[in-house]
């Protein structure tokens, strides 16, 4: 008797003690401990017995029910370990008693009903399987569709048919195989799995035979399932015959059906904040920039990923868990020194962060929705990724081996070549195989020795800082800003009517001096609750910068400073794309390559710097690369080849540089495969002046450029100039004006092409009359009487009309109505501290509607003019 | 069958405070509600020494102390050798399982499960004896 067959008989009782019916994850467990010690014991005679009664255990799971089979195992236990000391001593359930035969095969109905079920379909499959003979000696000529389409009907209509009568005497079995091969021929037409129906057939008529006869069918019907579903499925494929990767892209189809969420949606919000904290954590591990990391920061990392795993499982997130499990695994290996942590692996955990975030995001907004989740390729990417590595991991285990034994044979003659035979092999645009080439050295010439080293080992105390914190729903904050917000308005209504006309009492006066106070209090509170600091995005960023710079063969250093810096949840969110893009851009345009940069007298690793200051009620967002910076002539030339400039008009540096933000100007030929998304340079900028915010550029020739973001605290309140037009009132975004002035007549001029017309400094503005362009009655309509606003929206600058200027307000910005959301130039409106509501102007897309309208008057007073025209330009359209 | 006693002190052991709540919420429904947390191994050993707990659950894997190794203290520990003591693992890897067998754990679960796998796993731990 040896050691390991006691060791696992001990096993065995010990699971089995803890084994309850209905438990099948220790059922599982034990017949996998059954299943090795009946290989260890068959080499030796001696036991036998022992294997017979694994054997018959083994044979009796399917059939009979956990209460038995555990009676079963227990005597197995009791007798196994008895068998240990003498093996002629014990009961095996084998030696008691021959057990009944039960399995879903064996009919519960009454014998009447079986019998019935039996004669009836002994006949209808004779006929079923005539007409499936029939159709497969059929050429392709004689298939005619309605032939097939009668066939595949009768087939399903019997087949139904089977399966409801089978169902009704009790036959499970046969229900549940019928029910399988209906399955199939939901995606499969009937005349391709002629072979599966007709072994169907047959092993009905097995058990139906078997039944009669009493005697036990040959084929259990999951074993018939499982041999079916085999075959059917190469059957399907030569079928087919044209497509080879069918039954692949078949069976990962099936695998990415919608799944439902499981589990209390509340604490599944929780879970979703914990993972991202946890996420946020190893992220920061990643890009601390650390060359090698302790066992400890592995074993956060992994427990990390372990815990993530664990917790989607429970809320049936499944993509979430199979991502989680297979980066476990790998970090499991890196934590115990079986793989080392370099960069391919810092890589797939950067991309395992970035996964996780997304699928995070689409669970919350599952929670939201119906909570079905449709599950989206990425994660079957990434576990491919991860697939591959572990495959390439292997195949340099075996390089190595083989480098070993070439390296024994002719020792000072360097390293093997077959690693490097592979390094050249290895295509630098395909990342999935990269790992090969930054593995091989390591792996190669030391494989114990570069195992990370536990220099700078964090200790979790450094990282956490006590602030305690309650976790609100965006939404309930949102709701409490809105309040806040008529609060606000409501209150200072109140204070103004007050003073008005209560000014004689001073209690009355104080009280709302007091109650103005706290209400601005309250607002200021309620905006910081929304604040976040910028921090999150800007390590989003340090990945972006990585994983470009890694993608591009450039080498990056990447900074940050400001990064406590805090705004607005809705800004932040917002700030992602367009600043991505930008990151982006700067390293992938901006940072030369290390040769090119060496050349230039530079070092050859470049930098990019982030930062975020605040500036009143702004803040300021700055991308500064040490790069080649743009150069003017080059810009302008391609502006005016793509038509963006015409040709000869003079512009300065700064219009030249933002000419890289007209739409069209970065195409497909600038932008790259790393910088592309599809978002071009004019998107990036029309994000940030959604946001009404602006984006500046600076930059010298050789050494550099700066892009600068300006934008608002928050999109909840805004910080306008009150002026009037008429009787309405409009907010115009301080942002946005550059001056107010009283036009003196000398500056008022009409030109044909332009209309009306400012000089303004040494430019001519086009003057926008608010009340023409809302058709506003009763507004000032000589320009002289009137106030011009110069408003600059970064790529123009324009002179709005307004009757009066009022002043600064902070005005609560709440949406129009359905009524006047298609009106163009509107932001949105506010109520006015006396009441009223004023219209918030947005100054870019007012402008653009302006000018539009300016175009189609121009357009039609053309038309009155040279018919012709319009003749010539109808044909044309 | 042995009533369990509802009002027994539990210690739910786990790093990630998502999965004591579950656990917790899930004791909840079966009408435990004596419930403390603790965040590794190496703090439920202090809160098992120095209480009075009738029931363990514990993650396997934490920080600071693993389940495994909260297993073998509690065992070691004269006072407390007899707490019965249900491990949480993440897969129902066997060679954990028979690790914690060996180290006297009264059974383990596996994540994720439902709160009738739970009850069932604390009726198995219960009825035993």
């Amino acid at each position: 008797m040896s050691d390991s067959i006691s060791d696992k008989i001990e096993e065995i009782a010990l699971l089995v003690v803890m084994l309850f019916p209905g438990d099948a994850q220790t059922l599982d467990l034990v017949m996998d401990s059954l299943a090795e010690l009946k290989k260890a014991c068959e080499s030796d005679q001696e036991n036998q017995r022992l294997v017979e009664a694994c054997n018959y255990i083994l044979e009796q799971r399917e059939s009979l029910d956990d209460e038995n089979l555990i009676a079963a195992l227990n005597e197995f236990a009791t007798a196994a370990q008895a068998f240990t000391q003498d093996n002629t001593a014990g009961v095996f359930p084998h030696e008691k008693q021959e057990s009944p035969w039960k399995s879903d095969l064996s009919p519960e109905a009454d014998e009447g009903l079986i019998i019935e079920f039996i004669e009836k379909h002994s006949t209808l499959m004779d006929d079923f399987e005539a007409a499936i003979v029939q159709i497969a000696q059929l050429n392709e000529e004689e298939r005619t569709s309605e032939r097939l389409e009668e066939f595949r009907g009768y087939v399903k209509s019997y087949l139904h048919n089977v399966k409801g009568d089978a169902g009704s005497v009790g036959l499970s079995g046969i229900e549940k195989v019928t029910h399988f091969i209906e399955d199939i021929l939901q995606d499969t037409a009937a005349e391709q799995i002629i072979d599966q129906l007709l072994e169907y057939r047959e092993w009905v008529l097995n058990v139906l035979s078997a039944y009669s006869g009493g005697a036990v069918p040959e084929k259990l019907s999951d074993d018939f399932i499982a041999g079916l579903s085999v075959e059917s499925g190469e059957n399907l494929k030569t079928g087919e015959g044209t497509e080879v990767e069918e039954p692949q892209s078949a069976e990962s189809e099936a695998e990415l059906e919608p799944y439902q969420l499981d589990g209390d949606p509340e604490i599944l919000v929780e879970f979703i904040a914990e993972a991202k904290d946890h996420l946020n954590e190893v992220e920061e591990l990643l890009l601390s920039d650390s060359d090698s990391y302790g066992r400890e920061d592995l074993d956060a990392m992994f427990r990390a990923v372990h815990s993530i795993k664990g917790g989607s499982s429970y809320f049936n997130i499944q993509e979430i868990t199979r991502t989680s499990h297979a980066t476990e695994n790998l970090m499991d290996n890196a934590r115990n020194g079986n793989v080392v942590f370099n960069n391919a692996l810092k890589g797939i955990m950067l991309d395992y962060i970035a996964i996780q975030r997304s699928l995070l995001e689409k669970t919350s907004n599952a929670i939201a929705g119906d909570g079905m989740i449709t599950p989206s390729p990425e994660a079957e990417r990434f576990l491919a990724t991860i697939d591959d590595y572990l495959k390439s991991l292997a195949l340099i285990e075996e390089l190595s081996l083989q480098a070993d034994l070439a390296q024994m044979e002719q020792e000072n003659k360097g390293p093997a070549e077959k690693p490097e035979e592979a390094e050249n092999k290895t295509a630098p645009e395909n990342p999935a195989k990269q790992p090969i080439e930054e593995q091989t050295p390591s792996t190669q010439i030391a494989p114990k020795t570069a195992a990370p080293a536990p220099k700078k080992a964090r200790t979790s105390k450094e990282k956490v800082e006590l602030k305690s914190f309650v976790k609100v729903e965006t939404r309930r904050l949102d709701r409490l800003m809105e309040y806040i917000g008529e609060m606000v308005i409501s209150s200072s209504m109140l204070i103004r009517k007050c003073r008005d006309q209560l000014s004689h009492d001073e209690a009355v006066i104080n009280n709302t001096h007091q109650l103005e106070r706290i209400s601005r209090e309250i607002q200021e509170i309620g905006m910081s609750m929304r604040l976040v600091p910028i921090k999150g995005l800007f390590q989003k960023m340090s990945r972006v910068v990585w994983d470009t710079a890694k993608k591009i063969g450039k080498e990056v250093h990447f900074e940050m400073s400001g990064e406590d810096t805090e705004l607005d949840r809705t800004v932040v969110e917002k700030l992602a794309d367009p600043l991505m893009h930008m990151v982006r851009n700067a390293v992938d345009h901006g940072i030369e390559t290390p040769e090119d940069r060496k050349a230039a007298g530079k070092p050859p690793k470049g930098h990019v710097h982030l930062s975020a200051t605040h500036g009143g009620g702004s803040i300021i967002i700055e991308i500064r690369d040490d790069g080649k910076g743009l150069d003017p002539e080059k810009l302008l030339k391609t502006a005016v080849d793509k038509g963006i400039v015409a040709p000869g008009e003079s512009l300065s540096e700064e219009e030249i540089y933002m000419l890289i933000f007209a739409p069209g100007f970065s195409t497909a030929k600038v932008v790259t495969d790393v910088s592309g998304r599809g978002v071009g340079m004019d998107v990036v900028r029309r994000n940030i002046e959604d946001m009404r915010g602006r984006i500046n550029i600076t930059s010298e020739l050789g050494k550099g450029s700066c892009f600068t973001i300006e934008l608002p605290l928050t999109l909840a309140i805004m910080e306008g100039i009150e002026t009037t037009v008429g009787y309405e009132r409009f907010i115009i975004p301080t942002l946005s004006i550059t001056e107010f002035l009283r036009p003196e007549p000398e500056m008022l001029s009409t030109t044909l092409k332009r209309g009306e017309v400012l000089q303004y400094r040494d430019m001519f503005l086009p003057i926008f009359r608010l009340a023409d362009l809302f058709q506003i009655p009763e507004a000032y309509n000589d320009p002289l009487d009137a106030t011009m606003v110069i408003v600059d929206t970064g790529r123009e600058m324009a002179a709005l009309q307004v009757d009066d200027v009022l002043g600064n307000v902070s005005a609560v910005i709440k949406s129009l109505g359905v009524m006047f959301k298609q009106t163009e130039g509107l932001a949105g409106c506010s109520i006015l501290s006396d009441g009223s509501i004023g219209l918030i102007v947005d100054v870019s897309s007012l402008l653009a509607a302006a000018k539009k309208k300016q175009r189609n008057v121009a357009r039609e007073e053309q038309l009155e003019e040279h018919p012709a025209g319009a003749e010539s330009m109808g044909r044309i359209h | 069958m042995a009533v369990i006693d509802k009002n027994m002190a539990i210690l739910v052991v786990d790093d990630f405070s998502t999965m004591r709540k579950v656990v917790k919420n899930g004791l909840k429904q079966l009408g435990f509600n004596n419930v403390t947390e603790a965040p590794d191994g190496k703090v439920a050993l202090e809160k098992l020494q120095n209480g009075e707990f009738a029931f363990v659950i514990s993650d396997w894997n934490m920080p600071n102390m693993m389940g495994i190794d909260l297993l073998k203290a509690v065992r070691a520990d004269e006072r407390l050798k007899n707490i019965p003591f249900l491990m949480v693992t993440a897969e129902g890897k066997k060679e954990n399982v028979i690790a914690a067998a060996k180290a006297g754990v009264s059974n383990y679960i596996v994540k994720p499960f439902t709160v009738n796998a739970l009850e069932e796993k604390i009726n198995a731990i219960f009825n035993r004896g």
